[in-house]
């Protein structure tokens, strides 16, 4: 390179971050304030993809395809699938009396103030690697079938049981 | 990397010989990264026009060949032999009303077409048409192709839940059903190229087959070859897996309520996907560019046009299947032959009966 870099390509890669971060944060509170189910289902969407962007931002392509892959892909058209199937405009009962109301905030704020606290408070690790600057697929291939092959395994028996038990509760006998 | 070509370089990689010029002319004057960035752009603009045009050519072919097997004439009149009716059909689409429905949610019906088509056209930055030729080159291109490939469902459920019409909902619930049904033959189907190759890149995966085309590697490739193209027809709802729109049944499905820009763009995404899955068929079965004599991005467009022809005539023969039939199809005969395609693959690379596989 002989001329001086215009735009350093950290910036560019901290724009791009920092603009899938707002957007995922814009569409988790659209799940929360959106008018009906579809829409929240739709924010959901769109965090999910931002999301997937912000792995590959970080290097992580893998995982960002599979996350659009899975989540995008996969759950989120069964999640709006399910929507299609229920009746639209559901009216939800008022299950608790007015106190609901008062213990709703107190967990929410309970929550928050939980969260924000470990955040804010806590040594996170900064690890002076930069993102590895290679291929990850071979890598998480190498890693799941040689180091963490129990663990694979096991998940993938679960996945199994979990796949057996929605046929046996779904058949009619 | 050269290819290894009779003719001269700019013959066998006209676009790259261009776009090395204007990347050298652009990085006398300009700075990095802005000569880089300008000129993906500017690839990024002319594969989409490319795209246009090809599907233009796509629609006019469809209908003439159709119409030939049929015993009829097909479009014969706007231009010579109807060449030109695509642009009149443009023409006419963008100069209609765009109708928004009463009881539609405004921001999924209007947003929806581009959820269908921005996927289609991204799938294309991968897809490799000659030596040095594309947009990009992901190691994960495989992936990529998948990933976009399963967000277009999103799409079709947003424009059959946000248009408020009962024959949308039905047409977005066929569609739900029918596009996770076939992406798992789909995605099963394509990692055996990505077995024999050893790579999830597309560009790898063309240069792995200089050797033999993996409809070559026998007996798995023709076997794969059709599941992939089965999964691919009923991915892009075409005939005779076209039961989300069926116009015979609940008239046009997930866009019955689309007329003008949001039509347009759908039938654009429509064409834009089925040249994709005949593109991808070449791109992982058919040794991609990869020829004698001719250019190899001529020889890229030969394969994928004869693939598209494939699918056009399958359209015009079968008659489309019963709902029941292409569920059972999915999970009954392309799942169980897709599992056993890829394990056999396995197993062949395994006992190293085929060459390929993993390297290193």
């Amino acid at each position: 390179m002989r001329s001086p870099m215009l735009i350093p390509t950290e910036l560019l890669i901290a724009g791009a971050f920092y603009t899938f971060a707002v957007t995922a944060i814009l569409g988790a509170i659209g799940i929360i304030l959106a008018h009906g189910i579809f829409r929240s289902a739709l924010s959901l969407v769109l965090t999910l993809a931002s999301v997937a962007a912000i792995f590959v931002t970080l290097g992580a392509d893998f995982l960002g395809a599979v996350q659009v892959l899975i989540y995008v892909g996969a759950i989120m058209v069964l999640i709006i699938f399910g929507i299609m199937l229920t009746p639209q405009q559901v009216e939800l009962p008022d299950i608790g009396g007015p106190g609901q109301a008062a213990a709703a905030v107190f967990v929410a704020v309970a929550l928050f103030a939980v969260t924000a606290i470990v955040v804010t408070t806590s040594q996170w690790p900064r690890s002076a690697a930069t993102p590895i600057d290679r291929p990850t697929t071979e890598l998480i291939g190498i890693g799941l079938f040689n180091t963490y092959v129990l663990a694979f395994e096991i998940a993938s028996v679960l996945l199994l049981v979990a796949m057996i038990g929605a046929i046996v509760i779904a058949r009619e006998e | 990397m050269l290819p290894d070509c009779p003719l001269s370089f700019f013959l066998c990689d006209p676009f790259g010989a261009v776009r090395g010029a204007i990347y050298a002319l652009l990085s006398a004057i300009l700075p990095e990264p802005l000569p880089v960035i300008i000129v993906t752009v500017l690839a990024i603009a002319m594969v989409t026009t490319v795209i246009a045009i090809i599907v233009m050519s796509q629609v006019w072919a469809e209908r003439r060949i159709v119409g030939y097997m049929q015993g009829r004439l097909g479009p014969n009149r706007v231009g010579p032999g109807g060449l030109l009716q695509g642009v009149a059909d443009a023409i006419k689409l963008l100069t209609k009303e765009t109708l928004i429905p009463r009881e539609a949610d405004r921001v999924a019906f209007l947003l929806a077409p581009l959820v269908v088509l921005v996927p289609a056209l991204m799938v294309w930055a991968v897809i490799p048409w000659g030596p040095g030729l594309g947009v990009a080159d992901l190691n994960i291109g495989v992936l990529y192709v998948l990933a976009l490939g399963a967000l277009p469902t999103i799409g079709i459920l947003m424009a059959g839940l946000g248009s408020g019409n009962k024959y949308a909902v039905l047409g977005g619930m066929r569609a739900a059903a029918q596009l996770i049904s076939y992406e798992i033959p789909m995605v099963l189907v394509m990692m055996v190229p990505v077995l024999l190759a050893g790579t999830m890149s597309l560009r790898g995966i063309v240069e792995e087959q200089a050797d033999l085309w993996f409809i070559l590697a026998l007996p798995i490739g023709p076997v794969a070859l059709l599941l992939f193209l089965v999964s691919g027809i009923a991915e892009v709802n075409r005939s005779p897996f076209d039961i989300p729109e069926a116009e015979s049944e609940i008239v046009a499905g997930f866009h019955i309520e689309y007329s003008g820009m949001g039509f347009a763009l759908f039938f654009l995404a429509e064409y834009a996907n089925t040249f994709a899955v005949s593109a991808l068929a070449t791109t992982l079965f058919l040794g991609g560019w990869l020829g004698p004599v001719l250019p190899p991005f001529i020889w890229f467009f030969l394969k994928a046009y004869l693939v598209f022809f494939v699918l056009v005539w399958v359209r015009s023969t079968l008659p489309r299947v019963r709902y029941d039939q292409l569920m059972a199809l999915a999970w009954k005969g392309a799942l169980p032959a897709a599992l056993v395609t890829v394990g056999f693959t396995a197993v062949q690379l395994s006992l190293r009966l085929v060459p390929g596989g993993p390297r290193g």
